[in-house]
């Protein structure tokens, strides 16, 4: 792996864990790889789909004791609000989402309101409800734009839960507009992450354990590496046919 | 002439204004009356999912419409039928509102809070849905539970609310979440048509459906082989395109229906 220079780590399922009963984050693997990653010349980013505050996630990571710097973390959220803002300017903007994520996106100059969105963003809104997703589709029906921050269909780690992809797609099929993917897999979050780590997909490598990450990767010229400590196992992929560059009991096989 | 046992017609837009909750009455009083003297079969066939049959039937009956219970068929009852079919009396989960749980329980079904429990799950109107509610739909379908959808329309149009959002999108929610496609009852589906003909106990080729909407009332009535009436409303913004030989024939109000009976 002496070609690479640039090393792009999932986190739920790669590097950490959510206990489903305590929803707190216990660490896997990852640190054996990331020094060694760093001890050998190579930088080492963040790919989070959290739609959450940078610092949040900050703190979860080094909580855990992760050895990382906030400059080095990546969200989706991050990718939101930068995407938006190019694309649209700074936006009036609803969120199905967290305060967190509110936060996050305010950074980018858009301003959460109740009335009169330009863009719906969809996030994780564990407060979810039919008004909510009612206001949503009437205002896209008058024109705002639909962005969701991933299309996963799980919450990582937990029973399955109404993920932001479901929600994305009840707007979706109510109203035919397509939502703009800006998390995980898309080429908007990793044109984004390649952008900020001034990387090209030749020198860097994606580290995950869900498969679909991982196949946009591969068709976009990352070097991609499957950890068996999450959403995927081995029999899985074996049935899908995918093939990454790497399959690895855990990230720090990584230093190995 | 149209001739048939049985005359099935769509409510809204045919009878009644298209809009749900405070309709407007078009007419088509003398048509059923007379149909009825005359000894013929008649139902009232809606895509609604958030009223049992006896509402449904009262609402009509108030609006000065001569339909008993046995004429009258919401998808709600066809989803509780359709249940009966497969489980017999089902435990189910449910996304809908007092009128669809009415129906269901009348139909001997019985209604889980807990996912583990379900052997099916129904998802209707449901104005009172949360990121809870979905989640332990999600949880039952995940597990194999039965996935039955009343019906999946998009929106409906509220006079002083504007378009609320429909089934169809919490469906559409759960099929991409679990990979899984909904049983969809309620009109188009032809199990709607197919029930309402079983009960009465009548061939495709000896009924004909009236309705005002070509994708949901005549695509799947003629693909079953009754017999097609469009009322066409001249000013009607989406102006409908059909095939030729998918409608028998084309009447601009339901009253003008009385020449051909």
């Amino acid at each position: 792996m002496t070609r690479l220079t640039t090393y792009f780590f999932d986190v739920q399922g790669t590097l950490v864990r959510r206990d489903p009963q305590t929803l707190k984050n216990k660490l896997i693997a990852g640190l054996k790889a990331i020094q060694h990653v760093r001890e050998s010349g190579g930088r080492v980013f963040i790919l989070s789909n959290a739609p959450r505050s940078t610092e949040e996630v900050y703190k979860d990571l080094t909580g855990v004791g992760i050895p990382i710097s906030i400059e080095e973390i990546i969200t989706s959220a991050q990718v939101t609000g930068e995407y938006i803002a190019k694309r649209f300017g700074p936006s009036k903007v609803y969120v199905l989402g967290s305060e967190s994520f509110k936060a996050e996106l305010a950074k980018y100059g858009h301003n959460a309101v109740e009335e009169g969105a330009d863009v719906v963003v969809v996030g994780l809104d564990r407060q979810l409800t039919f008004e909510k997703l009612n206001k949503a589709m009437q205002m896209i029906m008058a024109g705002a734009k639909l962005v969701a921050a991933g299309m996963s269909r799980f919450i990582p780690e937990e029973k399955p839960t109404i993920s932001i992809g479901p929600v994305a797609m009840a707007l979706y099929y109510a109203t035919g507009v397509k939502p703009i993917n800006t998390g995980k897999p898309s080429r908007i979050m990793y044109t984004y992450a390649l952008v900020r780590a001034r990387a090209v997909p030749e020198e860097s490598i994606i580290i995950s354990d869900d498969m679909e990450d991982l196949v946009l990767a591969k068709k976009m010229g990352f070097t991609t590496a499957l950890v068996l400590t999450g959403s995927t196992t081995l029999e899985r992929l074996q049935a899908s046919g995918f093939r990454p560059d790497y399959v690895l009991n855990n990230a720090d096989e990584l230093a190995v | 002439m149209i001739k048939a046992q049985l005359y099935a017609f769509d409510v809204h837009g045919v009878f009644i204004t298209r809009i749900l909750d405070d309709p407007e009455v078009l007419g088509g009083h003398e048509v059923v009356a007379r149909l009825k003297r005359s000894g013929k079969k008649v139902a009232a066939i809606g895509s609604g999912s958030n009223w049992s049959t006896r509402e449904y039937a009262e609402r009509l009956r108030a609006l000065g419409f001569d339909f008993v219970i046995d004429e009258v068929w919401p998808a709600s009852r066809v989803a509780s039928i359709h249940l009966s079919r497969v489980f017999g009396k089902a435990h189910v989960v449910l996304l809908g509102e007092e009128g669809l749980q009415e129906e269901l329980e009348e139909g001997g079904h019985v209604i889980v809070e807990d996912w583990r429990e379900a052997d099916a799950v129904v998802v209707g109107h449901d104005r009172k849905i949360t990121f809870d509610k979905l989640t332990v739909a999600i949880r039952a379908v995940n597990a194999g539970a039965y996935f039955l959808a009343v019906n999946k329309v998009r929106w409906y149009y509220m006079p002083d609310q504007g378009p609320i959002l429909s089934p169809g999108a919490i469906v559409a929610a759960i099929e991409y979440q679990t990979r899984r496609e909904a049983v969809v009852v309620g009109k188009p589906s032809p199990i709607h048509y197919i029930e309402v003909l079983n009960h009465f106990g009548v061939r495709p080729s000896e009924a004909v459906m009236v309705g005002d909407d070509v994708e949901a009332d005549m695509t799947p009535a003629k693909s079953l082989g009754m017999k097609t009436v469009l009322i066409d409303f001249k000013k009607r913004w989406d102006s409908q395109h059909y095939p030729r030989g998918l409608v028998d024939l084309v009447i601009s109000h339901i009253d003008e229906f009385l020449k051909f009976i």
